[in-house]
């Protein structure tokens, strides 16, 4: 095993970074169709050099990890593998640069690796490989090819650095970068408004949660002096004696940004109009790097979550309501991209419900952060697969994506139906695949909560809503696969030739539908991902472990059901969804209309924040405008005065040339004679 | 006040000459008024008296004042006359007395030649100009100047500061010859106390005082000191002479 | 040496009256006419200098004064003629192009003064190389 180097670190980031310039600026001129290569080599890179880390971390016994408070600066450095052998640490970290050096506040970019930092970085950069794989062939043709690519492999580089920081504004600036390539990709084909309109909505929501998290930071600044995460966590104690309240705003005020970037409730509008992008983007955006970046962040900050049970609570709160909304929603929609969009917001809810849930006790915490993030693990693989199974239903069905104008393509399409039945299972929760793992811990979370602290009775509700989410999860999953993929066989008419798609597409699909089958089962009931978690410098000491067989007994019905009822509606009695929309017309139409938040959005906040900006722009062209032209018009009247002078005539330039020499010579005499 | 009383021989010429200057400026008026030529023959009268102070050559002295006043009168009747070929001519009356004026300051050359090239050559041109391009007489652009008040009492300012400087007041006249000047430039004064050695560091012994005021030392001074001078003059005349050939305008159809 | 101060004073009195002619006739010919007696008057000062010094700088001077003077009514004539050709008058007012582009120049048009003598008539020759057109000058006379 070769040492575990900066340069090595480094190249994480760093290859996509060297690839997006590369093809921004080579791109147009020189790659045009070959612009997928670099991008891909460097992901391929980042993949390999996270795995290789990985594999560092995981040689390390977790009883030797070191309590974060003993680390410092000395000892922050980058270790060489024999020293780790001798004195193992799960952190790694390399110097950067000093970035911003203030009187009271050192920003050194620095990149620091612990557990839960690799793990981030193994999901992210294998996903992003293997969606930039898929793009290379979905995307073929497009003019705008290189600039995809250049922003796809920015994008991925943003996301690394986020994950990799060491302190919140180093974070903050990265987490601004992922939402820039966000608005980028997602407005890819901005020559369509509704891309722009989508891009540029996206970017605006995001920035009402990026408010929060800045302001966030700026209290944590005040607070304890720092940004950085070791030092922050450190001072948490003496903090607590002399402050307590201020975790509760700090917490409120970071989950604000989890919310916007993760897309909670109410800001998770943004992310069912991210749709208009190219699929592959919608695969990366929802599977690795951009709404995974608040549970992170969340998950990162979790010793000042644990110090407020408030906001613990509103975190599992407004996940809840995410999950539930969205999965309602999620019911009744036509368009198999907003049936996955959707399915991501409740998805990202769930993960958020179990995050609150590690208030509960300390010992709960590790497990709570750890099913969450574990979720986020497994949903990134079926996620992608999902989205790029769709993609590939679209790219066939000749960019139709409304599932009442296509039905039964199980025998044209049969790999990505195989896949896709893979990554619905998954989602669902079918036993032993990994998304029943996963959503099992957070259920198993919840359930825990009911027992101990001081809130039973609100777990309960949450525990309930939890597990009517994963029922209708699973209802809706396979409502999108039965309405694709079962059923006669029919066509739009876009559809000139419905076909398979191409092995660039589908191999990393099956890719991923391998990931999705085993990655939980091996990973999540053996413990491999929460011991590697809760190495993490984040995370308090490990934790229970609890299981309950009751409870995956339950989810396994509640799969069944759920699954069951499914194909009886779509594929035994197809005439009972009919039936039962217009039996329960209000409520359908509530759901289709995505309970009416945009409209809601639109007539609480649009209009009257333009309201408010038309009595700005009559202030300023009224006001200011008539206060700068009144103070622009004095030298211009001051010049009216003497422009007359500039007549034009010769006779008056040489009187004027006569009267300088006169007061000059006067001027002279006066000093000469006195 | 005080200032005034001092200076009265100065500052009365100055008023009368300004009032008569502005006042014979052509105004619309056929002819200008009496009394304005009088007040400005007084003004010249009042400087002219100032200035009198014999040096002991009568003939000189005489012939002085008379080019002089001449060449004063001339000057004030060129730039007032309302027909400008007569100022043409005052104007060649004046370039005479000048040249009168450059024969007593030993410039024989000079003074032939500015009557050459002047009354000769130069107003002869005007004049020719004149003809072609203004045969109606009079016109009412010569009839009415622009602005005389203003124009005619900045001037006159200015030839108050002038010879405030030049014209010797009392007390300043019994320390040196050179009275205003002596403040302004102490070194002239020096010069002029030994004018034999006054051959400054350029000068060559062509520019001495035996070779002074004869054709020859003019000739040794500009071919010699000024050669490269005298040659960049002759090139600016071709030019000149070539540029104004291609600056007048195209005869047309025969008229121009 | 009160000689030297006389000369200087009536060279500067010639040009202050040629400066004062500069400023406010309106003829261009009288306006150059003035200009060349500012001239007179510089070279009067230099001729009265160099007899002062007793050496010639002053008159070379004064020499090449004389040279520019030619070379300048040489050219300023040209351009008088081609000014007068563009706008058929010597008024300098009616060249104010140079100002700002609103300002209207202050043309004091005074109605033109009955000139105090009539027009004077003066024996004219028959223009060279024609016929004689006596049709038309009879008609003209009368």
């Amino acid at each position: 095993m070769s040492e575990l180097t900066p340069a090595l670190l480094w190249l994480i980031p760093g290859a996509p970074l060297i690839a997006s310039v590369f093809i921004a600026c080579f791109g147009k001129a020189l790659l045009r169709g070959r612009s997928h290569v670099p991008c891909v080599a460097a992901l391929a890179v980042s993949t390999a050099c996270a795995g290789f880390m990985m594999l560092t971390f995981l040689a390390m016994p977790s009883s030797l990890k070191q309590d974060t408070s003993l680390l410092n600066r000395e000892q922050i450095q980058d270790l060489p593998v024999e020293a780790e052998q001798q004195e193992p640490k799960p952190l790694a970290t390399t110097p950067g640069y000093d970035w911003s050096v203030t009187e009271n506040l050192r920003v050194r970019l620095d990149l620091q690796v612990d557990s839960m930092t690799a793990l981030m970085l193994c999901t992210i950069t294998l996903v992003s490989l293997l969606v930039s794989i898929y793009a290379s062939g979905y995307m073929h043709g497009d003019p705008g090819y290189p600039r995809f690519f250049a922003a796809f492999a920015l994008f991925v580089f943003s996301m690394c650095m986020l994950v990799l920081a060491d302190n919140y504004l180093t974070m903050f600036v990265f987490w601004e970068g992922v939402g820039l390539c966000s608005y980028l990709l997602i407005g890819f084909w901005f020559q369509k408004p509704s891309a722009a309109a989508a891009a540029r909505k996206a970017f605006v929501v995001n920035r009402i949660g990026d408010f929060g998290f800045i302001l966030g930071i700026f209290l944590i600044w005040k607070t304890f002096d720092t940004v950085k995460f070791s030092e922050v966590f450190d001072r948490i104690p003496s903090v607590l004696e002399t402050n307590p309240e201020v975790f509760t705003t700090i917490c409120l005020l970071l989950f604000l940004g989890a919310m916007g970037k993760s897309a909670q409730f109410p800001l998770h509008v943004w992310l069912p109009d991210a749709m208009e992008g190219p699929t592959p983007v919608s695969a990366l955006i929802h599977a690795a790097t951009m709404v995974t970046a608040g549970v992170y962040m969340v998950a990162r900050s979790t010793p000042l979550f644990v110090m407020s049970p408030v906001a613990q609570m509103v975190v599992t709160g407004i996940g809840a309501i995410t999950a539930l909304l969205a999965a309602l929603t999620a019911l009744t929609q036509y368009d198999l991209k907003r049936v996955l969009a959707y399915s991501t917001v409740s998805q990202l809810g769930f993960m958020f419900m179990a995050l609150g849930a590690a208030c509960v006790s300390p010992k709960l915490t590790t497990f709570a952060v750890t099913a969450a993030m574990f979720h986020l693990f497994t949903h990134a693989f079926f996620k992608a697969l999902l989205f790029l199974g769709a993609g590939s239903v679209m790219h066939s069905m000749g960019d139709v994506i409304d599932m009442r104008r296509f039905s039964g393509l199980r025998h044209v399409m049969p790999h990505t139906r195989i896949t896709f039945l893979f990554g619905s299972l998954a989602l669902a929760g079918c036993p032993l695949l990994s998304g029943f793992w996963s959503k099992d811990e957070i259920l198993v979370a919840l359930f825990e909560g009911t027992k101990a602290g001081g809130h039973e009775t609100f777990f309960m509700a949450i525990l309930v809503v939890a597990v009517v989410t994963a029922f209708l999860t699973a209802f809706y999953s396979f409502r999108a696969y039965n309405m694709t993929f079962l059923g006669e066989e029919r066509f739009p008419e876009e559809a000139h030739h419905p076909h398979e798609s191409s092995p660039t597409m589908t191999l990393p699909l099956f890719i991923l539908a391998g990931f999705s089958v085993v990655i939980g089962l091996f990973l999540g009931p053996t413990g491999v991902y929460a011991r590697q978690l809760a190495q993490s410098t984040s995370l308090p000491e490990h934790g229970d472990h609890p299981h309950s067989v009751p409870l995956m007994a339950l989810s396994a019905a509640i799969f069944a059901a759920g699954y069951g009822l499914a194909r009886w509606m779509y594929v035994k009695a197809p005439g009972v969804p009919a039936k039962l929309e217009s039996g329960l017309k209000p409520l359908h139409r509530l759901s289709l209309n995505k309970f009416y938040l945009d409209e809601l959005f639109t007539y609480l906040l649009v209009i009257p924040v333009k309201v408010l900006a038309l009595v700005c722009t009559l202030f300023d062209k009224y006001l200011i405008d008539g206060l700068l032209n009144f103070v622009g018009s004095i030298p211009s009247m001051i010049g009216r005065i003497v422009r007359p002078m500039q007549n034009g005539l010769v006779s008056n330039y040489a009187w004027v040339m006569l009267l300088g020499l006169v007061l000059f010579l006067i001027q002279m005499l006066r000093a000469f004679a006195g | 006040m005080q200032w005034l009383k001092e200076h009265w021989l100065l500052v009365l010429p100055m008023v009368l000459g300004a009032f008569a200057v502005a006042r014979l400026m052509p105004k619309g008026e056929p002819r200008s008024s009496l009394l304005a030529r009088l007040v400005g023959l007084t003004a010249i009268g009042i400087v002219g008296g100032s200035l009198l102070q014999p040096t002991g050559s009568v003939l000189n002295d005489a012939l002085f004042f008379l080019f002089a006043g001449v060449a004063v009168l001339a000057a004030i009747l060129m730039i007032t006359h309302r027909n400008p070929a007569y100022s043409a001519l005052w104007f060649a009356v004046v370039t005479l007395a000048v040249s009168g004026l450059f024969l007593l300051q030993s410039a024989p050359f000079l003074a032939s030649a500015t009557v050459i090239v002047y009354a000769g050559a130069i107003i002869v041109t005007f004049l020719f100009v004149l003809m072609l391009a203004q045969q109606a007489g009079t016109t009412n652009y010569d009839q009415n100047s622009r602005q005389p008040v203003v124009a005619t009492f900045t001037g006159f300012v200015l030839l108050g500061a002038l010879l405030f400087v030049l014209l010797p007041s009392k007390e300043q006249a019994a320390d040196c010859p050179l009275t205003g000047f002596v403040s302004l430039a102490p070194k002239v004064h020096s010069v002029a106390q030994s004018p034999d050695q006054s051959s400054t560091p350029q000068s060559t012994s062509a520019t001495t005082a035996e070779n002074f005021g004869t054709m020859r030392g003019l000739g040794r001074s500009l071919f010699g000191d000024y050669l490269f001078a005298v040659e960049l003059a002759g090139t600016l005349l071709l030019v000149a002479s070539i540029g104004a050939i291609v600056i007048t305008p195209k005869r047309s159809s025969g008229k121009l | 040496m009160i000689v030297l101060t006389n000369y200087l004073i009536v060279g500067s009195i010639l040009f202050v009256l040629g400066a004062i002619g500069f400023l406010t006739r309106r003829n261009l010919i009288t306006l150059m006419l003035s200009a060349e007696m500012m001239l007179h008057g510089v070279s009067l000062n230099l001729v009265a200098f160099s007899n002062f010094h007793q050496n010639m700088q002053g008159q070379a001077f004064t020499a090449f004064v004389l040279t520019v003077a030619a070379c300048e009514a040489g050219i300023a004539l040209a351009l008088i003629l081609t000014l007068y050709k563009r706008s058929k008058s010597l008024d300098v007012n009616l060249w104010s192009q140079l100002g700002e582009a609103d300002i209207e120049s202050p043309h004091e048009e005074e109605p033109a003064v009955p000139t105090a003598q009539p027009a004077q008539k003066f024996p004219q020759l028959t223009p060279a190389g024609r016929s004689p057109q006596f049709q038309k000058e009879t008609a003209h006379r009368v």
